[in-house]
């Protein structure tokens, strides 16, 4: 059967009542965690993980799928209101919006920004539908071989592109490899950094080392940042855009999505890059370059979109060869291992109805999402006037939870404020935990494929290198991680 | 780098961004620091496990990860500690940290300890209001009496929607919840 066919049997199972509900229910948690500063879609999803004992796959997968979108989304109105960007993603959006916000503008960057990410995330989520196919079954041909070199990539570059410096990103990416290794090793049976205690055997669960990570680190980084909180920018009037506004926002949207769809889409990708090749695109090109960094429209449409387009590229590797790129991704990632279901290219010809009725619910909460932003932009403004105090309380609540919810008794907990701690210290080096996230979810997958792929060669390394594709994967990999190296080096020397 | 150098205006009621900056910077410099050599104190220990554990003559085998890891955690932490150390000295001089930030952190493992230990006994419910309660006084809510209030709101929306509504079971208390 071909794409459209399968989605129309994708829409016919995501547009049942239940799931309808499910998706609703996604989006608004999505928005209101992308709108509040601290939380975001990542530490949501993880929250929401122990869900996956009791709802069926489909209406689990939808929910979180609507709380990954809505997270895109309402992190701009904390960009632009509150210049807090709810994720990183959203980060340009805090530099050009909360400019407009301050000049009284706040209504039509709102709405650019939810318009924009409407047209994108539709644009990029009908890319997904008909490139996902056809690129899982090119992946079905990879090797063992393949998977390694492709999984090599993937770990640089999440380590050298996200975060503040190189070092910082792969300093993270080896903390996460270092928790990936506690457990019993699955070939042989033997017991790797347990220290004889129980509890370690099976390995430290992800859903305690993400909430740890992102929550416990986030509120203690606070505390010692002495509390307090942003001004809010007030929201006068109704979200809407003047003519001019939209003559100048939709060529910004159109090039925000051709950045951040294959850009996202790449085994190398995130939404960081495309937001800011966005960003400065439309800066080189605009004909009021006067008004960047005094709160141009199209520095909020373009980054929005090349933002929420990313989002939905991000997908395609995690659907087609399992590969995560982004810290929710990777979380998503465990979601479907919660069902038995391994994201790969068998997933499509094993669980193709399941696949399309997700895809189909992108479509529907993209719909949802704008109707959910555009109408009600100041009831999600309210929700900045929560006070910090509360937030974070909040999120202890919710993380404790987390942790008891999937089956955690009191070494769980302890577990959870350990690795918390050292989220904390994390934090406060500047140190980016996405990385971490990557690495502990891939770092098992990249050993057993390892393994198979020395089994198979009865121990020749050279497999490794034995295909062309290997051979090109590997050097991308190792110029990823040379490349923003030299590059940071020289800019360091010239400006000695 | 701040120029000022009386202690008496903190950070918290002086919004000076030199000041911000130069506190923020000395103590990242310090905490990449530490983590560095955490790292490499981990990377001593997973070292040893990798000495300890067999390949079966194997190429690749249960050990060879934890080798790779314990390398990297050696030279990866080693260069962080490396990087920290000349932002460290620059910013000797600078203003220290609060102690009552520390105090407050220190309040809230308290707390969240204090809650792992209670909460099989006294319950979900009991002990998330508590939680909440006490870490929102801790970061500043201005009404106590308000704060467990909004806990406890929390917390039973929380229990129902999880444990009656989904069916995920909570620690329930002598009362059941």
């Amino acid at each position: 059967m071909d794409s459209f066919s399968m989605l129309l049997d994708g829409f016919a199972a995501a547009a049942t009542p239940t799931n309808l509900l499910f998706a609703l229910i996604g989006v608004t948690i999505g928005t209101a965690v992308g709108v509040l500063p601290g939380i975001g879609p990542a530490l949501t999803v993880a929250l929401l993980l122990p869900l996956t004992f009791r709802l069926e796959p489909d209406a689990a997968l939808i929910l979180f799928a609507g709380v990954y979108y809505g997270g895109m989304y309402g992190g701009s109105t904390s960009a632009i209101l509150l210049r807090t960007p709810g994720e990183s993603a959203s980060m340009v959006a805090a530099l050009e919006g909360n400019k407009m916000a301050r000049a009284g503008r706040a209504a039509s960057a709102l709405a650019t920004a939810a318009i924009g990410s409407f047209v994108a995330g539709t644009i990029a989520t009908i890319l997904l539908t008909f490139v996902a196919q056809p690129f899982a079954e090119v992946a079905v041909k990879f090797t063992p071989a393949d998977y390694v070199a492709l999984m090599a990539i993937a770990f640089v570059t999440v380590a050298s592109l996200l975060g503040a410096s190189p070092l910082k990103g792969i300093a993270s990416l080896v903390i996460g490899l270092t928790v990936g290794l506690v457990g019993i090793e699955a070939q042989s049976g033997q017991s790797r950094l347990t220290f004889g205690v129980p509890t370690l055997l099976d390995g430290i669960d992800v859903v305690i080392v993400v909430i740890a990570l992102f929550a416990i680190g986030e509120v203690f980084a606070h505390a010692l940042r002495g509390g307090g909180g942003g001004t809010v920018t007030p929201l006068r009037g109704r979200a809407v855009m003047t003519r001019q506004d939209w003559r100048r926002s939709w060529p910004a949207w159109l090039r925000g999505t051709a950045f951040g769809f294959p850009i996202g889409a790449l085994p190398a990708g995130g939404a960081e890059i495309p937001t800011f090749l966005s960003y400065a695109t439309e800066r080189r090109i605009s004909k009021h370059k006067d008004e960047f960094g005094h709160g141009a429209i199209e520095g909020v449409a373009g980054p929005e979109a090349a933002n929420n387009a990313a989002a939905a590229g991000v997908l395609v590797p995690l659907l087609t060869i399992g590969l995560p790129t982004s810290a929710t991704a990777a979380v998503i990632l465990t979601a479907f291992q919660s069902y038995g279901l391994q994201p790969g290219p068998q997933l499509f010809s094993e669980s193709g109805p399941l696949v399309y009725a997700l895809i189909a619910s992108l479509f529907i909460g993209n719909l949802m999402l704008l109707v959910l932003n555009l109408p009600l932009a100041r009831v999600w403004a309210r929700l900045l006037q929560i006070p910090a105090y509360g937030i974070y309380a909040g999120i202890l609540v919710f993380a404790t939870l987390g942790t008891l919810a999937s089956g955690g008794g009191f070494p769980d907990l302890l577990l959870l404020y350990v690795i918390g701690l050292l989220g904390v210290l994390m934090a406060m080096a500047d140190v980016p935990v996405a990385p971490a996230v990557v690495g502990l979810i891939l770092g098992p997958l990249f050993e057993t494929q390892l393994q198979r792929t020395l089994l198979i060669s009865e121990g020749d390394l050279t497999v490794l290198l034995d295909s062309t594709l290997s051979k090109v994967l590997w050097a991308i990999a190792v110029a990823a991680l040379v490349l923003p190296i030299l590059i940071g080096w020289l800019r360091r020397s010239t400006r000695a | 780098m701040s120029e000022r150098t009386d202690g008496a205006v903190s950070a918290h009621d002086a919004p000076d961004p030199d000041q911000r900056l130069g506190m923020d910077q000395r103590r990242t410099a310090l905490a990449t620091l530490i983590l560095g050599g955490l790292m490499v104190a981990f990377g001593v220990v997973v070292l040893i496990q990798a000495i300890l554990l067999d390949n079966d003559a194997h190429v690749v085998g249960p050990a060879t990860m934890p080798w790779v890891v314990a390398v990297l955690l050696l030279v990866i932490g080693g260069a962080l500690g490396l990087s920290a150390r000349p932002d460290l000295r620059a910013w000797r001089q600078a203003p220290q940290t609060s102690p009552q930030d520390w105090r407050r952190a220190a309040v809230l493992l308290a707390v969240l300890l204090v809650f792992a230990v209670v909460v099989t006994h006294l319950g979900y419910v009991v002990s998330a209001t508590l939680l909440f309660g006490t870490v929102a006084v801790v970061l500043g809510a201005p009404a106590r009496f308000r704060a467990y209030v909004y806990g406890w709101s929390v917390s039973v929306v929380v229990f129902l929607a999880f444990d009656v509504l989904i069916g995920i079971a909570l620690p329930a208390g002598p009362w059941g919840f």
